[in-house]
């Protein structure tokens, strides 16, 4: 019992501020990633090469953010469950502080994390594209529509993809918590399955399961549809991860 | 105006780069594991910063010099491409509106014999065709016909050299083209196609000769029967 009356959300808003100050390393990481998902694009992600038989030759290479965005998807799942670890965990206690509070002010934080790392990743595309206009010497430059609008549609859509993808780390992290042999089921899931499918012995020569799943996002043509699905998607794994977590012992 | 114009991106990018190295060395960043959380938030807020600028810079960057190509486009190369060479077959390439004359010669021959060569590499098909005229009037007729390329090259060049015809190849044959794409996360909503680029879309010419009647020709040419 305490004397003064706490209320949760001050609690959540005081433990998101200390994250955002504390895990300040994330983001040196998150830089870390990006800056080398940008110097393998430099060699162009897909290209092609051909010559005709009266002897000329042309070389394509295109140049997209779409690894550096890939990257930074893995980098939000590693980090989410990075900060279920007991390390991180742990520095919640120095709060009032109960399991809701402390998950609380998580998601707050891996959400903004999301903004931070989708507008910069997406960014940094358009920093691949200069380095290549300045720097590279070709005979062609080409360029798809490239307008504010694909821009601000782009923003939407890869914090989106980058917030799912912290979400889901956060519930695999917690996952962890409960038991150490959840994670190697969730291995031997992720891992076991693509090349159980790929052997031949499956239905289908692919893991269609994991293709499935992610049609139902990157198939989804309306950007508010893709939004709401995986905001959807993200408050069932959020939840789920509130649920596991209200079981387990204080400090545990 | 228009040299300051086209360095103006080099010149913000050296600038930010110095600005850069200049902060960097003052705050001592290099020592990342010593790095506190002030000196985090000034490393990111460099990093935004290039970042912001680069996205001024490439939404401002001189139209002309990226070419603004669909799907759509490069198909219709592709076409008026397939559209020289059924045409040259049939020895109806001055009907078309999409393929131009780029360059004519004429020559004089004496003898009743030519050979027709390159100078660029062997077992190299040089896209030529031929035509017989009616008559023996001693005069060989080149006209170069192209439709329209995505770069601009001299092309092939011809000369005549002691009955032989010597087609000679432009010095750049090698071209290397960057496009500039979308990522998945937009493309997925603009429906866009990845970009193919045909060879045919640098080098959409050929050569068409016209001989006199009986003027015995050899070398890798394509005869049009008329």
């Amino acid at each position: 019992m305490s004397l003064t009356e706490v209320n949760h959300w001050g609690i959540v808003k005081k433990q998101y501020k200390f994250k955002l100050k504390a895990y300040a390393g994330v983001f040196t990481s998150m830089m870390v990633v990006q800056v080398i998902a940008l110097l393998l694009s430099l060699g162009g992600t897909g290209g092609s090469s051909g010559s005709s038989s009266s002897g000329f030759s042309l070389t394509t290479n295109s140049y997209s953010g779409s690894m550096v965005i890939a990257f930074t998807m893995v980098w939000a799942f590693i980090t989410a469950i990075l900060i279920t670890t007991k390390a991180y965990r742990d520095d919640d206690f120095t709060f009032v502080t109960n399991r809701l509070t402390s998950n609380l002010s998580n998601m707050l934080f891996l959400t903004i994390a999301s903004i931070i790392a989708g507008t910069t990743s997406l960014l940094t595309g358009y920093l691949l594209k200069v380095i290549v206009y300045l720097f590279f010497d070709v005979d062609l430059l080409i360029s798809s529509s490239q307008t504010f609008s694909t821009l601000l549609i782009g923003l939407v859509a890869t914090i989106m993809y980058i917030l799912l993808f912290a979400a889901l780390g956060y519930l695999v992290g917690v996952l962890a918590q409960l038991s150490k042999m959840l994670i190697i089921i969730l291995v031997a899931l992720f891992i076991g399955y693509p090349i159980y499918a790929s052997t031949g012995t499956g239905i289908r020569d692919e893991p269609t399961l994991f293709i499935t799943i992610g049609q139902f996002y990157q198939g989804e043509s309306t950007l508010l549809l893709l939004v709401i699905k995986i905001i959807l998607t993200v408050i069932v794994l959020f939840f789920t991860s509130l649920i596991i977590t209200n079981r387990l012992e204080v400090k545990q | 105006m228009t040299l300051i114009m086209q360095l103006l991106p080099l010149i913000i990018m050296i600038g930010l780069i110095v600005v850069i190295v200049v902060i960097v060395k003052k705050n001592d960043l290099f020592r990342i594991n010593q790095m506190s959380g002030n000196k985090i938030k000034w490393v990111l807020s460099i990093y935004g910063i290039i970042l912001l600028a680069s996205i001024v810079v490439f939404f401002s960057l001189p139209d002309d010099e990226i070419t603004s190509i669909s799907q759509v486009d490069s198909e219709k190369i592709e076409r008026s491409n397939q559209e020289l060479y059924n045409r040259a077959h049939l020895g109806t390439l001055e009907q078309s509106k999409q393929i131009t004359v780029k360059e004519k010669w004429q020559f004089d021959v004496k003898e009743q014999f030519l050979q027709v060569t390159s100078n660029g590499e062997e077992n190299q098909d040089i896209i030529i065709f031929v035509e017989r005229k009616e008559s023996n009037d001693g005069e060989i007729d080149v006209v170069k016909y192209a439709t329209e390329s995505l770069v601009n090259h001299g092309g092939y060049q011809v000369e005549l050299n002691n009955n032989k015809l010597i087609v000679q190849q432009p010095d750049k044959m090698d071209y290397h083209f960057a496009i500039f794409t979308n990522e998945f996360s937009i493309t997925q909503f603009t429906g866009e196609k990845r970009l193919h680029f045909p060879t045919s879309a640098i080098e959409a010419e050929l050569l068409y000769i016209r001989i006199p009647k009986d003027l015995e020709l050899t070398g890798e040419v394509q005869f049009v029967e008329l």
